[in-house]
Formats: structure tokens, C-alpha cells, sequence
């Protein structure tokens, strides 16, 4: 409970850097996606909350986030029909935006570490997220046609 | 309070992530043509490299300090857009549902894709036992603790998977936004094949890869953000079950088959 309310300060920073690379990308301003902004950020908390309290730790924080981001979305949620329009502005792909910045510094941090590994464990890296990505997308498509579904 | 204190020391990097998140925003998408396709290039490539060059050993401006809570607010994106996705999901519930079953069997591609592509290539390429750890699966979280259980992470096993989950990390976000927007542009799979795939098991990687096939199919958004979000929460919670119960069992099998035929070619060659 304690370390979930820690973060607060440090996620509302967060959330206005990303609110200001929504405002860019959307060409609107801030002010239209902060209410958006404030629900996720509340998602987000609760559903750290959830983790914390609940016993069972073999599901990662982030799936108890999605869930009650799903739980006040859903058709049967009586918050539904405000809170989707509100989220709707905050751009998915913006809030991926910092989360890759940070990565970037990260990568620069192990650019020595990386060159160590080689280049061999390189190629079969990608090779295997080549892997996974094509075995998916053909059974995906294989049980798309067999079923024929045309959404 | 004190949290409030604490939390202003590092406006350095709260400065530069704000920077990086403009500028990155402003450039927008860039399409380029890469043989029959299209390789995307989208804010979250410019955000990476832009964040490599804040790095203090390119430019003197971020310090210690502020690298150290980097983790952190990583965690703290990765909620946000946990919390995004899940608000995508909500209202697609209905659509999820008529696709469960292709959801459910694509994990079965996920989980032995790797295995399938992966060894043959590394021991192709000469690599040992390190090629069961790196290729049994993706390589995050779960997978490193699995292999270390099992092998210890001192052993071949072990730094093979230490290796795929090094580079997932730094790589695997755009390399899967790359391939995905490049297998998008080839117009075989429908993009909700492409966005199940997506669902790899890794936030990140789910996000670029998604938002790639978002940036191309801005009409499907809620759509693909929907499944792959799905998709990508089946994988987090039977990837446990998956590795442990098939694709790790199936690697050592591949493997000790690969390794031996590449013993027998090697006895044939030296007695050539």
C-alpha cells in the first residue's frame, strides 16, 4: 500500500510527460486528454493496489491493471459510457513513447555489455522473435479462415 | 511529502523524457520501402535513439542519479499502458470472444515458433547448449527464473537465456514493431492475425508492435489494441505452463537431435 502511494508523484509526472507527446501527436491540447489521463492513472494505481493486497502472486501486477481496466469499460460497467470517450483521447501509442525513451537510455548504459555477447546470440535472438511472431500470425490466420470470421 | 522532495531531484530526466517524447511526436511516422514491403517508422524508433544519445556518455546532462530511477518509471509507463489497454478490451469484450478460439491456438504458435526457427538456425551457427536457453521461449521474466531453477544460471543453458533476455530488452520493442509493420505491409494476414501476434508476452513489445499496425490500420485501433492486449495477457499467464509443460522439453529433444546430426557431419567432414 505504502510503495503503491510512493509512486504517486512519480507516476503523475510521468503521465503529464506523456499527456504533453499525446497533445503533439493528436494535434489537440492537453487539457482535452487529462481527464482521460487521470482514469488510467487511477486504473493503473488500483490495480497496483489489487496486486499488493491479493495473495496469489503468480499473475504479474499489469494483468490486474488491464483487468480492472477492463472491469470499468466493459458493456456491463455502469462507468462505461464516460469513462470510454475520456480514454479514447489519450493515444495508445503516445504512452509507449516515454516507456521507449527510457529504453533508449538503458540500451546506451549496456552498449559494452552488448558487444560482449556477440553477434552470433544477435541473429538467433531476433530469429527467435521472428519465430514467435510468425508461428502466432499463421495459426492466428489459419483459425481465422477456418472459421471464417470477418470482423 | 518527503516522496514530493525526493521525486523533483531528478528533473533532468523528467526534462529530457519530455524533450524526447516532443520532438519524437512532432517528427510523427515515416514510411520506408524495404523489398515487397514497408518497414514503419514511428515516434517510439526516434523516442529509443533520441534516449540513447541523452545517454551522460554521448551528452553531459542527465547524471547518476537519475539513471537509477529509470526502472521505476519504466514500471510506471508500463502500468499506464497496461491500464490502456485493458480500457480497449473492455468495451471489445463481445469481439474477443468470437475470436477465443483462434486466440487460444495461436499461443501454441508462439510458444514453438521460437523453438522451431530458432534451434535449427543456432546450431547452424555452431552454438552449444546456450541454444536451449536462448530459444525455448522469448526469454523474459518467467523464462530466466525457469532456466535458472532447472540449470542455474551459471550453465550454457543459463546464459543463453541470459543473452535472449538481454536483447529482447533492448531490442525486442522495435525489432517486433519492424516486423510487424513489415509483415503487415506484405498483405498476407489479416491485421487481427498480425495483432494476436503481437501478443508476445511483454508489454513493450506488444505496445510497438501493436502501435505499428494501429499507425497503418488507424480504423481497427480499438480492435488490435483489443486482441493484441488479449493476446498478450494469455501469454503472460500460461507462459509458465506452456514453457515449462512443452517448448522447453521440445528444445532439449530438438536440440540433443540437432546436435547429434551436426556431430555426425563434423566426423564426416574430418575423415574427408
Amino acid at each position: 500500500m505504502k510503495t503503491t502511494l510512493q509512486s504517486v508523484p512519480l507516476l503523475a509526472i510521468l503521465s503529464l510527460i506523456a499527456l504533453i507527446g499525446n497533445s503533439v501527436a493528436s494535434r489537440s491540447l492537453p487539457l482535452e486528454a487529462t481527464p482521460g489521463m487521470l482514469v488510467l492513472m487511477g486504473i493503473a494505481l488500483g490495480g497496483s493496489l489489487l496486486f499488493t493486497l491479493l495473495p496469489f502472486k503468480g499473475i504479474p501486477a499489469i494483468v490486474y491493471v488491464s483487468l480492472l481496466g477492463i472491469l470499468v469499460t466493459a458493456p456491463f460497467s455502469p462507468l462505461s459510457p464516460l469513462l470510454v470517450p475520456l480514454v479514447a483521447k489519450v493515444n495508445f501509442l503516445a504512452l509507449a513513447t516515454p516507456v521507449l525513451g527510457c529504453a533508449g537510455i538503458s540500451l546506451a548504459s549496456e552498449a559494452e555489455q552488448m558487444k560482449k555477447q556477440g553477434f552470433k546470440m544477435f541473429l538467433v535472438s531476433l530469429i527467435v522473435f521472428t519465430g514467435t511472431f510468425l508461428g502466432s500470425a499463421v495459426l492466428a490466420e489459419l483459425l481465422l479462415n477456418l472459421t471464417s470470421y470477418r470482423p | 511529502m518527503k516522496g514530493v522532495v525526493y521525486t523533483t531531484r531528478n528533473w533532468r530526466l523528467y526534462l529530457a523524457l519530455t524533450l524526447v517524447v516532443a520532438v519524437s511526436e512532432a517528427i510523427g511516422p515515416k514510411k520506408f520501402q524495404l523489398g515487397p514491403g514497408f518497414i514503419l517508422l514511428l515516434p517510439i524508433v526516434y523516442a529509443l535513439i533520441l534516449g540513447f544519445a541523452l545517454h551522460p556518455r554521448q551528452i553531459k546532462f542527465l547524471r547518476r542519479e537519475d539513471l537509477a530511477i529509470i526502472p521505476r518509471v519504466t514500471m510506471l509507463g508500463i502500468g499506464l499502458l497496461a491500464a490502456r489497454i485493458g480500457t480497449s478490451l473492455g468495451p471489445n469484450l463481445k469481439l474477443l470472444l468470437d475470436l477465443s478460439l483462434p486466440l487460444v491456438v495461436q499461443e501454441f504458435g508462439h510458444f514453438l515458433g521460437t523453438v522451431i526457427l530458432g534451434l535449427p538456425v543456432a546450431v547452424l551457427l555452431g552454438i552449444g547448449r546456450e541454444a536451449i536457453g536462448a530459444c525455448f521461449s522469448v526469454g523474459r521474466e518467467g523464462a530466466v527464473a525457469l532456466i535458472g531453477e532447472k540449470f542455474g544460471l551459471q550453465s550454457p543453458e543459463g546464459r543463453g537465456v541470459l543473452a535472449q533476455y538481454f536483447f529482447g530488452t533492448l531490442f525486442g520493442a522495435i525489432y517486433f514493431a519492424f516486423l510487424a509493420g513489415w509483415v503487415d505491409s506484405l498483405k498476407i494476414f489479416h491485421p487481427l492475425s498480425l495483432a494476436m501476434a503481437c501478443g508476445v508476452g511483454s508489454a513493450s513489445m506488444m505496445a510497438a508492435s501493436a502501435g505499428t499496425l494501429i499507425a497503418s490500420h488507424p480504423e481497427m485501433k480499438e480492435e488490435i489494441t483489443a486482441v493484441s492486449g488479449a493476446a498478450n495477457a494469455l501469454t503472460l499467464m500460461t507462459g509458465l505452463y506452456f514453457t515449462v509443460f512443452i517448448s522447453l522439453p521440445l528444445a532439449q529433444l530438438l536440440y540433443s537431435f540437432l546436435d547429434r546430426l551436426r556431430r555426425k557431419r563434423q566426423e564426416v567432414e574430418e575423415r574427408q
